[in-house]
């Protein structure tokens, strides 16, 4: 299971595709068709199984190495900041829409980065103001 | 944490006595709403009015919804507030949330923004107006206004709109997507102009208001079409191109419009293909251009913006506008456009 923070990740889907924000580091992500379901999947706390018997039941055509694509995005998406794994089950839910009422054909899943923003928030970062006070643009040695 | 909410409290206080010492006042009608904006002399008002100059000018004696006010420390010889401040960086902007405050300072320019969500009362406080980084004249009080109006429902969105009698379409996209030069593409062809870069939306009533006159372009488009635009300032930024910034809405005030009911939501993108068009796109694909940029310019209130930019893609079947050859047929493309939506509606 993994567990994706919410005050952290921002997340919507729409018709299938999920659009992903991540607030910390300014990167924002699609996952369109199987990526949408594994993500929704990992933002529900499923387990690997119960993913995998999500993206069953809504994609067709899934091949030999069905599992080993999803595994490879589950890593992307835990490389990526996005979620963390988990041994403990933080949050289940499968309150979410589903993905769609007809089944679509299998596309390996794939995560769609976006790092435009990010460019920005490297060079002007948000801090949060903290007890020792306010940031301030640390003074550059002449 | 509370000691710094005491302390910006206590900073209202001061402000208001600073501009009752030369009070100059500017009111403005805004999206049906009254902003009163009250400067410490003239420094800061000069710098705030030409982006609200196409705006409705309202007496002074008229009720306001929202004060903000303004002064800098060198115009008026007030010490800048003395805040307690940590060292983080070259630039930086920090953020603080108390109950009902929110307040941000970025650190060039020294420029504070303050709003107390409870008395509708705001102030922006800066070091020195006459050395305001340039990005910051487009589109003055942008902390501010977002995080007031979304308390109101309505999106400060990044996004650009232009018009027909039907009605408008949005154009969203990060920078550089094409929306300056479609919306003065738009704007020279004949359509309504409501802004290039900042539209206020009332997810109330699906309306698109204009509040900043300006618009922004890339020095090369500029120099291109001389026509578009009178240049009355410069903004370099060090990744991205020179762009020039001045105020269309006051340069052809009978193209300027002040709100419209959105009728398309439009993706530019930039293809250099032998020829535009308009091709159908997703509301994913919408949220991803508007969302992420508005959010990252609304501090503190992200996840608002976010669920508001959602709320909005679910009303509209988006078009994404490959710009190649020919941009000058974009203003009929997109009057038929927004002419189908309003029969849709």
């Amino acid at each position: 299971m993994w567990f994706v923070d919410p005050n952290k990740v921002m997340s919507e889907l729409l018709d299938g595709e999920a659009v992903i924000v991540d607030l910390a580091s300014g990167r924002y992500h699609a996952a369109v068709g199987v990526a949408a379901t594994v993500w929704e999947g990992i933002l529900c706390g499923h387990s690997f199984e119960h993913i995998m018997d999500d993206v069953q039941r809504a994609h067709t055509g899934l091949p030999a190495d069905a599992e080993h694509h999803v595994k490879e995005f589950i890593v992307r998406v835990v490389d990526s900041g996005l979620a963390i794994p988990s041994t403990e089950l933080l949050s289940t839910s499968d309150t979410r829409s589903p993905i769609g009422v007809e089944p679509t054909p299998w596309v390996a899943p794939v995560l769609e980065s976006h790092d435009d923003l990010a460019d920005l928030m490297l060079i002007d970062p948000v801090h949060d103001v903290t007890d020792q006070g306010w940031p301030h643009a640390a003074r550059q040695d002449p | 944490m509370s000691e710094l909410s005491g302390v910006v409290e206590r900073l209202l206080e001061r402000s208001q006595a600073i501009v009752s010492k030369d009070r100059q006042v500017l009111t403005l009608g805004v999206a049906g709403c009254v902003i009163r904006i009250v400067s410490a002399g003239p420094a800061m008002l000069n710098f705030v009015r030409p982006a609200f100059a196409h705006l409705e000018p309202l007496a002074d004696d008229v009720p306001a919804d929202l004060t903000v006010t303004t002064w800098d420390s060198r115009s008026t010889g007030e010490p800048y507030p003395d805040l307690p401040l940590v060292d983080v960086g070259p630039l930086a902007t920090g953020i603080v949330t108390a109950p009902g405050l929110l307040m941000s300072y970025y650190s060039v320019g020294r420029a504070m923004s303050v709003l107390n969500r409870t008395a509708d009362q705001a102030m922006f406080i800066v070091d020195d107006a006459s050395i305001l980084p340039p990005w910051e004249r487009p589109s003055p009080l942008r902390t501010i206004l977002s995080w007031w109006f979304m308390d109101r429902g309505k999106l400060l969105a990044h996004a650009a709109a232009v018009s027909t009698d039907d009605g408008a379409a949005l154009l969203i996209g990060p920078s550089g997507s094409g929306k300056s030069s479609t919306a003065l593409a738009c704007l020279a062809g004949g359509m309504g102009y409501l802004g290039d870069d900042y539209v206020l939306i009332d997810l109330a009533s699906n309306e698109v208001w204009s509040l900043f006159g300006s618009a922004k372009l890339v020095a090369d488009h500029l120099m291109q079409n001389p026509g578009l635009m009178t240049s009355d300032g410069v903004i370099v930024h060090e990744a991205k191109a020179v762009k020039h910034y001045g105020w269309p809405s006051t340069e052809f005030p009978e193209r300027a419009r002040l709100r419209a009911p959105i009728r398309a939501l439009v993706l530019p993108t930039v293809t250099r293909g032998p020829e535009c068009r308009l091709v159908p796109s997703t509301s994913a694909r919408a949220l991803l251009a508007l969302a992420p940029s508005t959010m990252f310019q609304s501090p503190a209130l992200k996840e608002t913006a976010f669920g508001l930019s959602t709320d909005l893609v679910r009303c509209f079947s988006p078009f994404r506008l490959e710009l190649g050859e020919g941009v000058e047929q974009v203003p009929t493309m997109l009057s038929e456009l927004i002419c189908q939506g309003r029969e849709k509606a």
